[in-house]
């Protein structure tokens, strides 16, 4: 038979991960369609009806579908768009796919369309797994390929290594390694015997394997290292050497030449390579004696995020970074003020909220900042507390951290306050909270101390946390705050559907699909009485608690990784454009694929958001 | 325009009383036609379609929509005048009621042992080389009365399947027999006009039409792509009116 279908098959062939496959296993499943005209109100159930033993495949070659739980609208379906229904859901009464515009679909069984791909499983499992586990590996997949197109993959490791490598006889003490470390600066040594090598000690061992086991000092370096040492070739490309470090999670490497110990790799040597690295920074920010110099350094922190992010390091660690690079240009900025102004006659700490306080600032973020004092402040102190506060939120504007449009910031004299004051507000947020207070004030229920004494903070967090967790009323206004900012239902060719019906061109990748993930985080850990502050550890926390469970935990974690990555990704791009970077994201601008882990992940959010409105 | 009433199925035309006669008036002749048991396995039976095609009962007007057995087809020709031009492919896709079922397709050129002329290729875009690599009209439709035994066709302007196949036919076994077809340019025009739309020939291309209802863009110029898109566009059409309730006596 001559080539034909070939409407259909170029359609089919653009949806991934058929893009994958081969042409002649593309026909055989094209080939296997049906071609069916639905009009609005159709039920796909009742259309594929013939179908439901085993399921049914189905592809919107025109039109829109949605798909209804409880009767509430949880996504929507356009042209390219793939909807799988399961056996299982044939007699599912709470969810349905109905027709919302008269729509042209392909289908196909299930266990038809699992014959004709049974020699791909990879591309089969693809559209059987649960939606859920789409997410997980996708985000995976992401990291490889930033990883693969690092300038890494073409130089070799010998280009990187230190040589000679130090090493250490097998029997030396654990003492004499820690000195040669300490003198050498480095943070591991390779153990030899008899001029082989056979094995290696880090820091690390010598913290958990000698010191915390309590061990003498003299006993033998042998006895704490690691035998089954990993090592790699000179004349490898560099690329290896840091999968090996990733996927090994290790962060030195003895490398050979012809087997002999030639030289030591490590991971910050392969970073350094991408440019500054942010071990570098910090020591520049330490080491600072002027706003200018540290605004500089703040201007290096968007591309040392786009190098991080082309190394393939997740997007929680790199944010992670990020943000303690700017707590460290902060806590340097009141060492310059300190400088300037003296010092107060009474206790203080400088606290962050938000982004930086969780951990997940990036460069271009805005600041959100703080000022707690001791009760027993003067009005002398008072002064230097708003200079101090002038200064520093002058200092980070300049660093790149841009003022607060919201004016959340140390410098407005209602957040410059004593303890008691802070104390006072908080109580009046969580036992009589009005929803629009809460909306301004939920920032500081992520909150953290950059400068200064902890406790100040530590007390009133502590008694804050006792609060919400009592407090239902609290945890219900908070709710129906975060569930109102419902992510997109989907996409419709270059188009966002958003939830009032409306299509927009762009969507607010931050403010639409992560802060919602966010807030849901946050309410958890303040319901469950969870002091971390990072979204990932609260949801980790969380996660099979009796308002999350373990399940959706994994699913709504999974998601978020996979929204800040691709917001990282987003965020480098326009950096390398020498754009500002912001996080609208137009669908034009992302693959088939991220379109449809992007409808995942709006998924499990809404799921979720549905399930606080039951709960409150 | 041309007086598109001359292209109806005639409602009043006896069809299945003219496959029975025609069947009755050729069995014995065709009876002969079948190959010695011995040779059946070596030997193509070019005959077997025209048998099967009298042999089946042809639908009944009063079959449910919704149960009725179609085949969209479409030709690709020389030219409009099936006495001087040639058939150069035929493609086609069976239905069932509302559904489209691209495994049971079928899409062959035709090798029609001529020149084709430039202007035409550009048309059908079938080029001479891939015409001679083709079957013979022969077998072509042998395969296609074969598929179309005991169903009704759905075509989009009927005159060039009707014309061209009869043509056929009486040239091969020197038979006219009856052809069932449901056309989606009248249907259209009917409706159209029904509901008060001037309606201008133009309007009525399979290309304009589908862009009436709101079709995707259809560009694939093969008789199965057509097919497809005929079919397609007779769902869409229909889909405002209820199958279970329409028979095959109220579309053609």
């Amino acid at each position: 038979m001559s080539v034909d279908l070939s409407e259909q098959i170029d359609f089919i062939g653009q949806i991934p991960p058929f893009d994958q496959l081969p042409k002649t296993a593309l026909v055989s499943l094209v080939s296997l369609f049906s071609i069916n005209y639905l009009r609005q109100h159709d039920s796909l159930q009742t259309a594929f009806t013939s179908a439901r033993q085993c399921g049914v495949f189905v592809v919107v070659r025109k039109g829109i579908v949605q798909q209804k739980v409880k009767g509430a609208i949880r996504s929507k379906y356009g042209e390219g768009d793939v909807i799988v229904i399961n056996n299982v859901d044939f007699s599912n009464q709470q969810k349905s796919w109905l027709v919302d515009q008269d729509s042209l679909v392909y289908s196909v069984p299930l266990n038809e369309m699992k014959m004709v791909l049974a020699d791909y499983p990879d591309i089969l499992s693809h559209w059987l797994k649960d939606p859920n586990q789409r997410i997980h590996d996708s985000v995976a997949a992401q990291q490889l390929n930033e990883l693969s197109a690092s300038p890494l993959n073409s130089m070799t490791v010998e280009e990187f290594a230190h040589t000679p490598a130090a090493t250490i006889a097998h029997l030396e003490s654990i003492q004499s390694a820690a000195i040669k470390m300490t003198e050498l600066g480095y943070s591991s040594l390779v153990i030899t015997k008899q001029d082989v090598h056979v094995g290696i000690i880090t820091d690390k061992d010598i913290r958990s394997r000698a010191v915390a086991a309590g061990l003498e000092l003299t006993t033998s370096v042998n006895k704490i290292m690691t035998t089954d040492m990993l090592t790699i070739e000179a004349e490898q490309i560099a690329f290896d050497g840091l999968l090996t470090m990733i996927e090994q999670g290790i962060h030195h490497l003895p490398v050979t030449k012809s087997g002999k110990l030639y030289g030591m790799l490590t991971l910050t040597d392969l970073m350094h390579k991408e440019g500054q690295n942010a071990a570098h920074l910090t020591s520049a920010i330490r080491k600072a004696t002027s706003v200018s110099e540290l605004a500089r350094i703040g201007q290096m922190l968007p591309q040392l995020q786009v190098n991080l992010t082309k190394l393939g390091i997740a997007a929680a660690p790199i944010a992670k970074s990020i943000s303690a690079l700017s707590r460290g240009i902060t806590t340097r900025l009141i060492q310059l003020a300190e400088q300037k102004l003296g010092s107060p006659s009474v206790p203080f700490a400088w606290l962050c909220a938000g982004s930086l306080a969780r951990s997940e600032q990036l460069a271009f973020s805005d600041q959100d900042n703080a000022i707690v004092y001791s009760d027993d402040a003067t009005e002398a102190d008072k002064r230097w507390f708003a200079e101090l506060a002038d200064y520093v939120c002058d200092g980070l504007n300049e660093c790149g951290f841009i003022y607060c449009p919201g004016n959340i910031m140390a410098s407005n004299p209602n957040w410059c306050q004593s303890a008691k004051q802070w104390q006072q507000y908080f109580e009046k947020w969580v036992s009589s909270p009005s929803p629009q207070a809460l909306l301004n004030s939920s920032v500081f229920f992520d909150l953290d101390v950059v400068y200064g004494d902890k406790t100040l903070l530590l007390n009133i967090k502590h008694r804050v946390l006792k609060m919400t967790q009592q407090s239902t009323l609290f945890i219900a206004h908070l709710s129906r705050n975060a569930i109102g900012n419902k992510p997109p239902l989907g996409f419709f060719r270059d188009f966002v559907l958003i939830s009032s019906g409306e299509n927009k061109s762009t969507m607010d990748l931050k403010h639409n699909a992560i802060a919602p993930i966010v807030d849901l985080a946050r309410i958890y850990a303040l319901a469950l009485g969870i002091e971390e502050n990072s979204t990932l550890e609260r949801l980790q926390a969380a996660k099979g608690s009796h308002i999350l469970s373990k399940q959706a935990g994994r699913s709504l974690i999974a998601a978020y990784e996979f929204l800040i990555q691709l917001r990282l990704e987003l965020n480098a791009l326009q950096i390398q454009q020498q754009k500002k970077p912001s996080n609208f994201l137009s669908p034009k601008d992302i693959s088939r694929l991220q379109r449809s882990h992007l409808k995942d992940a709006f998924r499990v959010i809404k799921e979720l958001q549905d399930s606080r409105q039951v709960v409150y | 325009m041309m007086n598109l009433k001359n292209f109806f199925t005639p409602q009043k035309q006896k069809f299945e009383q003219q496959r029975q006669a025609l069947n009755e008036q050729f069995k014995d002749m065709l009876a002969h036609t079948l190959p010695d048991e011995d040779l059946a396995d070596l030997e193509t039976d070019i005959y077997a379609g025209i048998r099967a095609y009298l042999s089946t009962p042809l639908p009944d007007l009063t079959t449910p929509l919704i149960e009725l057995p179609m085949v969209a087809v479409d030709f690709e020709t020389t030219g409009l005048d099936a006495n001087r031009n040639k058939l150069l492919s035929v493609g086609c896709v069976n239905m069932l009621g509302n559904q489209i079922k691209l495994a049971q397709r079928y899409h062959q050129v035709i090798d029609v042992e001529q020149q084709l002329e430039h202007d035409n290729v550009c048309i059908h875009q079938i080029t001479e080389q891939e015409s001679q690599q083709g079957e013979s009209l022969e077998l072509v439709v042998n395969d296609l009365l074969l598929k179309l035994a005991g169903k009704v066709m759905l075509v989009h302007f009927n005159k060039i399947e009707r014309h061209f196949l009869t043509k056929a036919c009486l040239h091969l076994y020197g038979i006219k027999p009856p052809f069932v077809m449901v056309d989606t340019l009248l249907l259209a025009n009917q409706s159209l006009r029904k509901k008060g739309f001037i309606i201008e020939p133009r309007d009525l291309t399979l290309k304009n039409l589908r862009q009436r209802f709101y079709l995707p863009n259809h560009t694939a110029h093969n008789a199965l792509g057509d097919a497809i898109a005929t079919a397609e566009l007779y769902l869409a059409m229909m889909s405002q009116r209820d199958l279970t309730s329409l028979t095959l006596k109220d579309v053609i």
